[in-house]
């Protein structure tokens, strides 16, 4: 697979994606039939350029046959409270199973998404449901920034 | 029969909107694009609907390659579904891209939003395919359809039994309740120039709800009058989250957004809210508003029960409305003078000091704001006849007749009017009553004296006031 160029990703962008953020990731297949997942835990490289994230694998999910052939994903972050957000598109560099890093990552930031999701009427120990029980670990190199928060500026280059 | 392995049907209480739906499509040169959804509505076993307002990329990518996938949640179990989409086309109008309208349009008016907001289009796609996403939970035994049309059979049962107006409103919303469990309620009737809404009745509210009024075409329960569609919110505190999102975009940019959140009559923290135009004959009669303090709990899984109950409320309330329960006309007024009594006043105590003021035609007793509008005209109108010839007994009829009010020919609102003085009377205890004593005949109760002072316009208001 080929990558296109790494951007750096803004440190506002980078303070945003460590919140309680709900993530979603999306990947295709060679029809471009898109796949759906939920995401977990992000970590950003420190030089900006990569982030690393816990993918939903649920039973008959396409998403990992997807990436180890053809590497393309696009994730969203958005703020249940404010409906701030931020898409993030790039290449998947590694796909795995998850470390014991990457599920403590994980699990802290579910907790972060349940105080999230308890201020807009979803009881904590409910959000828990939004969980898969199998997350592959996935590394991706961002090419492209946007901003998702609805409104007239959505879709603009962000970085 | 569609072949989808989970019936769209079966899913209808996630086609809401309650949680919002990431929706995924990708561009030609293979690049993947997801984004969050206002609305994914059911359309029928193959297809549904997509609100197109913001998403540009979605556009572009759904033109180069119809296929895209949406992910929707159960507001109840947080259960996710999966549905593989192929895209069909766009529709500007008609049908389906109204009834999304007046949804987003009433938020969109609720919440002070405007244009922002707008819905540019809908996206018609075909479902390739659905599934429940990871362990499917033991699927709830669907409702039976016996059960919704049962509880219809008792709602319309019980309404029809009704004598007369002021009981079929207080037994419907009661109805709604019992039978429904839609435990806040507050049905509005139009005015006689269909521009305004005003409240006769609520049921599950502290305070009593008659004589609120609505501008027709101004949110949830404006545009769901204006537009005649049922309006559904699922989700208010989603809808407040996603104005201050989009009030925030528009400032960036400099802009401004024009409207103001308008304040709904009901819960101060209500979580849902549905509005029903009352519609007959294509003319509106009413609405019925609803709301909850539960999330989701109106949407498209219950519109057409709202529609159903709307239906029959706005023809049932019409007929007693219309039905002239007047008493015998063997002359009125000397009927009415057999009622007469010299106002007595009771010693030691103050006269009441009632104020009609022409402008608006409101009243104010000992400095209270009372009522106004049409039901003002008529209480002023009483209370003159009580302070000139000491009546208390008076008929519908003479109301009905009488110019001074400016009632429109025909007056079926007459008894909606009747109804919201009645209850506007009965909560402000000022010592003034009114109540029927029998069909089409009511008394009037002072307490005391009543000293009346009439405050006439000449200005501006009173050009309005007499165009009405």
């Amino acid at each position: 697979m080929t990558t296109p160029p790494a951007l750096r990703l803004d440190p506002h962008v980078v303070a945003f994606l460590a919140r309680g953020v709900a993530i979603v990731a999306a990947t295709r297949d060679a029809d471009l039939q898109p796949e759906i997942t939920r995401a977990w835990g992000p970590a950003v490289a420190q030089d900006g350029a990569a982030v690393t994230l816990c993918l939903g694998d649920p039973p008959g999910a396409r998403t990992r046959a997807n990436l180890e052939r053809n590497g393309a994903i696009a994730a969203t972050f958005s703020l249940p409270t404010t409906y701030r957000g931020v898409q993030l598109k790039g290449t998947a560099t590694a796909v795995g199973e998850p470390t014991e890093t990457d599920l403590e990552r994980m699990r802290e930031h579910v907790a972060a998404f349940a105080d999230e999701v308890a201020q807009v009427g979803i009881a904590p120990g409910r959000a828990m449901r939004f969980l898969d029980d199998r997350v592959l670990a996935v590394t991706f190199t961002v090419a492209e920034v946007y901003d998702q928060t609805p409104g007239p500026r959505a879709g603009a280059v962000l970085g | 029969m569609s072949d989808l392995a989970v019936p769209l049907e079966s899913i209808r209480a996630c086609l809401q909107g309650v949680i919002p739906s990431p929706l995924a499509t990708c561009a030609a040169d293979g690049t993947p694009n997801v984004t969050y959804l206002s609305i994914v509505q059911y359309v029928d076993r193959e297809r549904v609907a997509l609100s197109r307002q913001f998403f540009n990329k979605t556009r572009a990518n759904l033109d180069a390659n119809p296929r895209a996938q949406v992910r929707v949640v159960d507001p109840e179990t947080l259960q996710d579904f999966v549905l593989d989409l192929s895209y069909l086309h766009t529709e500007t109008e008609g049908p389906v891209f109204e009834r999304m309208r007046a949804n987003l349009d009433a938020v969109a008016s609720q919440t002070g939003m405007g244009e922002a907001f707008r819905l540019r289009g809908v996206d018609v796609c075909r479902v390739t395919r659905s599934a429940a996403v990871g362990p499917a939970p033991a699927a709830p035994a669907p409702q039976p359809e016996d059960r919704a049309i049962a509880r219809l059979d008792d709602f319309v049962r019980r309404v029809s039994q009704c004598p007369d107006y002021d009981d079929a409103t207080r037994v419907a919303l009661q109805a709604l309740d019992d039978l429904f469990g839609f435990s806040h309620a507050i049905l509005l009737v139009a005015d006689e120039r269909g521009d305004r809404l005003f409240a006769v009745g609520g049921n599950g509210y502290p305070a009593p709800s008659a004589g609120a009024e609505i501008a027709v075409g101004e949110g949830i329960i404006g545009i769901a009058a204006q537009r005649r569609e049922v309006v559904c919110v699922p989700n208010l505190a989603r809808s407040r989250a996603m104005r201050a999102a989009v009030r925030e975009s528009v400032e960036d940019r400099g802009g401004r957004l024009p409207g103001r959140e308008i304040p709904l009559p009901g819960l101060a923290d209500a979580q849902s809210a549905a509005a029903v135009p009352l519609i007959l004959r294509g003319r509106l009669t009413g609405a019925l508003y609803l709301e909850s303090d539960r999330p989701g709990r109106f949407g498209g899984h219950n519109e057409r029960l709202l529609r159903i109950v709307g239906g029959h409320l706005a023809t049932a309330l019409a007929l007693l409305a219309a039905e002239r329960h007047d008493a015998p006309d063997a002359g009125a007024p000397a009927a009415a003078a057999a009622g007469a009594s010299e106002p007595s006043a009771v010693p030691g105590t103050a006269p009441l000091a009632v104020t009609y003021y022409q402008a608006d035609d409101s009243v104010f007793v000992d400095g209270e704001y009372l009522v106004k509008g049409v039901p003002g005209r008529i209480l002023w109108r009483l209370l003159g006849e009580h302070a000139r010839h000491g009546r208390t007994a008076f008929t519908n009829r003479e109301l009905r007749l009488d110019e001074s009010l400016g009632l429109p020919a025909g007056a079926d609102n007459l008894e909606a009017r009747l109804l919201v003085l009645r209850r506007r009377l009965d909560a402000a205890g000022c010592g003034i009553g009114l109540r029927r004593t029998g069909r089409g005949r009511l008394e009037l109760a002072v307490e005391g004296a009543a000293q009346l002072t009439e405050v006439p316009t000449t200005g501006p208001m009173r050009a309005a006031h007499e165009s009405r």
